[in-house]
């Protein structure tokens, strides 16, 4: 788990802290490079505050790959679009 | 002194788990799953590495599916209360614990459920029998101990399971006295729902249980509040473990229950047990002999927990345990939270006197017990 990128192309919301940590586990030992953060914009979503992944390239094969494995994944899309 | 009231809590601890205690205030101080800071990312981190060696462990399917909770009690209770559907039956055996007894008479009593117990017979095909001859299209839910802990009973889970899935009803299994003692798991046994105590068998601190689900049945929560995710949201989270963890966790007691978990895959489950049951079959023999001593079974270790029952003469239990602690020995009087089985046993005036071992007695504690229990029936020790 890498924290301290956060200029990542992608992110995934996931529905918990240990979805999160499942998530990154996973996604880093099938080599993607993974950022784990809090939600960017939690006051000016519609559920508030979360954890998300963040990552560079294959963001819907990643997501794909995360629901196979039982991953809560709520959202995902461009950083750009966060909100 | 000499502790063998290791079916209460196991004593002492390893080193690593104290250790682990001390160095978790330290290193893992932050709130796990609240903020997004260094500190609290890694105590989550730590949290989530203790759920996958339970998970590992119990052969959970999933990591977030291991739940932690105040205690076993705790744990039983949610899984009791939160599958058990109303208007319906629950079936479980006559060696439960109040922690199960008691949830169930609560929910008898509010006019929600009907109950039965099912008798432990001479063998598992009996035992299995009884079980099948009191399931019915009410049942909803059947809870039963992997094991006794006043009589060391290990009742037929897989079997017990089995019939559960036929039926399509969730199995909840109390692992009190099992886990980290007997090879549990969750999956080839059927088990729906384990609940366990993180200070027995795994050697963690007091504190810290856990409720592990395994497959599709998922009880409802009991508990409801704050989860560190959908904080804007008024209804409580779905899934699992945060739907289950609301409110701050017991991060020291989970990190060091971890390392329990360590502990007890590094000896091995196996090479535990097989060490304890030479202890209590040791301790059996040897009371055998003693007239004065009274046993309620055979200790047959393919069958049982390294946990033996007795009384001396026609004296009270709570006498006996007061006698052994002013020798320094530590054993347990009385009826164990447990009416059910103490009725089954035929011991339900008397009590029973309990001695417990765990991986670090030897036989000299035995041979020292096995001293002062002969002065105690000589009265040599009033």
């Amino acid at each position: 788990m890498k924290r301290g990128d956060i200029l990542k192309k992608y992110y995934i919301k996931v529905g918990s802290v240990t979805h999160a940590m499942k998530g990154s586990q996973l996604l880093s030992a099938n080599g993607y490079k993974v950022a784990l953060r809090r939600n960017l914009k939690a006051h000016s979503s519609d559920e508030g505050c979360g954890y998300s992944l963040y990552i560079d390239s294959n963001v819907e094969e990643a997501v794909r790959f995360l629901k196979s494995r039982n991953v809560n994944v709520i959202g995902y899309g461009d950083v750009s679009d966060y909100r | 002194m000499i502790y063998l009231d290791n079916a209460a809590t196991t004593y002492p601890k390893p080193a690593r788990v104290v250790e682990a205690f001390r160095r978790s205030a330290h290193l893992y101080g932050a709130n796990p799953g609240r903020g997004g800071y260094e500190m609290s990312m890694k105590t989550s981190l730590k949290i989530y590495s203790v759920r996958k060696k339970l998970a590992e462990l119990f052969n959970a399917d999933e990591p977030e599916k291991v739940i932690f909770t105040s205690n076993c009690t705790d744990a039983l209770n949610i899984a009791i209360r939160g599958f058990a559907k109303d208007s319906s039956h629950v079936l479980t055996s006559r060696l439960e614990h109040n922690s199960v007894m008691r949830p169930l008479e609560h929910l008898k009593k509010s006019g929600r459920i009907v109950y039965d117990c099912a008798s432990p017979g001479e063998n598992d095909d009996k035992t299995v029998e009884n079980f099948r001859a009191l399931l019915s299209k009410r049942t909803s839910l059947i809870v039963c101990t992997y094991a006794s802990n006043v009589f060391g009973d290990i009742l037929p889970i897989r079997r017990i399971g089995l019939l559960a899935k036929e039926h399509s009803i969730p199995f909840v299994v109390d692992a009190a006295q099992a886990a980290g003692i007997l090879n549990i798991d969750m999956e080839k046994d059927n088990v729906s729902c384990l609940c366990l105590p993180g200070h027995k068998g795994l050697y963690g601190p007091m504190g810290p249980g856990a409720m592990i689900l395994c497959g599709d049945f998922v009880p409802k929560p009991l508990t409801y509040g704050g989860t560190g995710t959908f904080s804007k949201l008024l209804d409580q989270p779905e899934e699992p473990p945060e739907s289950f963890e609301s409110g701050t966790l017991n991060v020291p007691g989970i990190i060091s229950l971890g390392e329990g978990v360590e502990f007890v895959r590094s000896v091995g489950i196996k090479t535990m047990r097989y060490r304890e049951n030479r202890l209590i079959e040791y301790l059996y023999s040897s009371l055998r002999e003693m007239d004065q001593v009274k046993l309620y079974n055979e200790f047959d270790g393919s069958r049982r927990v390294p946990v033996l029952s007795l009384n001396i003469g026609d004296l009270p239990c709570e006498q006996v345990s007061d006698l052994l602690g002013r020798e320094k020995i530590a054993v347990r009087g009385g009826f164990h939270c447990n009416p059910s089985a103490h009725k089954h046993y035929g011991t339900y005036d008397s009590g029973t006197v309990r001695v417990s071992v765990s991986h670090f007695n030897c036989k000299k504690d035995i041979d020292f017990l096995l001293n002062s229990i002969k002065k105690i029936a000589k009265r040599q020790i009033i």
